[in-house]
């Protein structure tokens, strides 16, 4: 199978006045960069084992060379995602999946490294600030010298100062939430939907529902009454007042609603029960989706639905022990 | 073909929408619980369309076809879809007349009004093409010479999805030819014991349907669908609707623009099922799996998770938003 070469792809987006790197140099240069951070921060004992490298005497170069190589790395495959995605449809199922995961990869390894360069490092109360000591024979060879003898030093694998705890601990945060935030897009791309908090008025009392829904009702009776002449907008405002009130007793119109589906929401929270409210949402229909002409008396059977959905609200508020404001 | 109806010609949705309805309820009495079904399926001979029925072996596909038909006073042919099927056993072939000396062109069984192409998919894509230009232009070419096919011309295709020895997937190109993608699914407990005591009471293998139109009705009623209006607010909503197809991440190819044409033809033709000469929201949200799922191909990865077209639709039509309360703009009254 013929290789594409993506940067030179026509089409591929190209940042105006850069000159594409090839592959090849980036993977070098990624490799050589590693190599020289190795032997620069490689620990004076085995491999995964805490201690220093020639360069990580001085703690700030350590802790400066891991942010570095952390987000240095991540914007590297940043730039270098567009060239993931290109062409996918060439490519054979197992290295799509792979290509689809060099992605992820990548940018966790980066954050991976930098974490653990500071935590295999082995840092020094004083590492941070202070230039390291010369090496000092710990013994005195000779015994009778033994008031000579120097205190050895601290190895420091004994403890962190508080600034490196600052660092380490901003760090961890960071990448949590870096991560937190990376598997919420991801799920949120393969459709997995946030659970909502309680809307404020999911928590009001049951009487409390009923009042807001007679106070848009009678914001409804307000639209009919202020629209004039217009019966069409008379409808429709006198339905979106009603959604309105839907809204603020706890049953929201998703964007995806229909009339239909905010009714059947509204029937199943035991809201507007009756035939009031698939009357008024027919006429809504009529009045936003046709043109028939549209008069008085489409208005007052508006009005009249209107007015049964009050009269059920408060039969509905009386039930339940208390008599709401009547809504005129 | 004249109907024998002594009815009037319906001019208006409301009347449309009582005939159809009313042969809706015939078809009922054979077609045991599929209304769902049923409607879908109408609502393709409203809409001019052609109608996939795929499902498992058993269900009601082929007497579902044979309800319509014999219901809607159409004339009904039948092809059983076979590997060694040839186009022109499909399309018809011109043969030498002796007594003339002539080649005689002999029509084949798409020469009908209503069409049952019955597993489809037992037959090698060459054979399936000859179904292509019948029905896309109601016409085919044979030897050079295109004829033209009856008035009202219907093709109700049915698939098995279970089996894949012996089987030829429709290709892409043909499946976007359906109007729409019916499944009949299984009875509930209830609806088969009343299915099997219908069948016990009437001492015979299938109801004897009474036929309540005929295809002069069937041309009056599309044209009546064709006077259907639709607010431009429902075009954007069903663009969308085809547009989120192509830029979900989980579909690698969306549908076609003539997926749009055909939601939206089929929820004009809802309207008029529904007596109304104007579409509303949930006509075009309740047929966008049934009108665009058969018209989307999931990504590869999606195949072994089991997840079928139809899941992916209807997540994207609870992720797109309908029309807003209030108009966009202003319609005299």
């Amino acid at each position: 199978m013929e290789r594409p070469e993506h940067p030179e792809q026509p089409g591929h987006p190209e940042l105006p006045g850069h000159r594409p790197v090839s592959g090849a140099v980036v993977a070098a240069g990624v490799v050589g960069l590693l190599a020289v951070a190795a032997l620069a921060l490689r620990p004076a004992e085995a491999l995964l084992h805490s201690g220093k490298g020639p360069l990580g005497r001085l703690g700030i170069v350590t802790i400066a060379a891991a942010v570095a190589w952390t987000f240095g790395t991540m914007l590297v495959v940043q730039r270098l995602r567009p060239r993931f995605g290109a062409d996918r449809m060439s490519l054979p199922p197992v290295e799509e999946r792979l290509r689809e995961a060099a992605g992820p990869l990548l940018l966790a390894a980066a954050g991976a490294v930098g974490v653990l360069t500071l935590v295999l490092h082995g840092f020094t109360r004083d590492s941070t600030i202070s230039v390291p000591q010369p090496a000092v024979p710990t013994v005195v060879p000779s015994p009778s010298a033994s008031a000579e003898t120097v205190p050895p030093q601290d190895t420091g694998d004994s403890g962190f100062s508080v600034p490196l705890h600052l660092v380490l601990g901003l760090l961890a945060a960071l990448v949590l939430v870096l991560v937190v935030l990376a598997v919420v897009r991801r799920l949120r791309r393969f459709g997995l939907r946030m659970p909502q908090l309680p809307g404020p008025a999911g928590a009001v009392p049951e009487d409390e529902d009923a009042r807001l829904l007679l106070s848009a009702v009678r914001s409804g009776r307000r639209a009919l009454a202020d629209t004039g002449a217009d019966a069409r907008a008379a409808v429709i405002a006198c339905y979106a007042a009603m959604e309105d009130a839907l809204v603020a007793s706890g049953v929201p119109r998703h964007a995806s609603d229909s009339p239909a589906d905010l009714l059947t929401r509204t029937a199943e929270a035991g809201l507007a029960p009756g035939r009031a409210a698939p009357r008024l949402a027919a006429l809504f229909r009529e009045a936003r989706y046709s043109s028939h002409p549209m008069d008085a008396s489409h208005r007052e059977t508006a009005a009249d639905a209107l007015e049964e959905i009050a009269s059920l609200l408060r039969d509905r508020a009386a039930a339940g022990g208390r008599e709401p404001e009547a809504g005129r | 073909m004249t109907t024998d109806h002594p009815t009037p010609r319906p001019r208006t949705a409301e009347q449309v929408g009582e005939q159809a309805r009313a042969v809706l309820r015939e078809i009922g009495r054979a077609v045991v619980g599929k209304p769902d079904a049923l409607e879908l399926v109408m609502l393709g001979v409203l809409a001019r369309g052609h109608v996939l029925v795929e499902d498992l072996p058993g269900l009601g596909k082929t007497l579902l076809a044979r309800s319509f038909a014999t219901t809607l006073g159409l004339d009904f042919r039948r092809i059983q879809f076979t590997p060694d099927l040839l186009p022109s056993d499909v399309t018809g072939t011109p043969l030498y007349d002796q007594r003339t000396g002539e080649m005689v062109f002999h029509p084949g069984p798409v020469f009908t009004h209503l069409l049952l192409a019955d597993e489809i998919n037992r037959t090698p894509p060459k054979t399936q093409a000859a179904l292509l230009e019948a029905m896309a232009e109601s016409q085919v070419t044979v030897d050079g010479e295109t004829r033209p096919l009856a008035d009202p011309f219907l093709v109700i295709a049915t698939a098995n999805p279970v089996e894949y020895e012996g089987t030829y997937s429709l290709p892409e190109a043909q499946l976007d030819r359906f109007q729409l993608r019916v499944r009949m699914g299984y009875l509930t407990a209830p609806e088969e014991l009343a299915m099997l005591r219908a069948r016990v009471d009437r001492a015979a293998p299938e109801a004897a349907l009474e036929r309540l139109a005929g295809p002069e009705d069937v041309v009056a009623w599309r044209s009546v669908v064709e006077r259907v209006e639709i607010d431009d607010d429902l075009l954007e909503y069903a663009v969308a609707l085809v547009g989120a197809t192509r830029e979900h991440p989980q579909i690698s190819i969306g549908a076609s623009p003539r997926g749009g044409l055909a939601l939206v033809q089929l929820a004009r033709a809802r309207a008029v099922l529904d007596g109304r000469d104007y579409v509303v929201p949930e006509d075009v949200k309740s047929l966008a799996v049934p009108a665009l799922a058969h018209r989307v191909s999931l990504r590869p990865e999606l195949w072994v998770r089991e997840m079928s077209t139809d899941d992916v639709l209807r997540e994207i039509v609870d992720g797109v938003g309908t029309p807003t309360t209030r108009r966009t703009a202003p319609v005299p009254s």
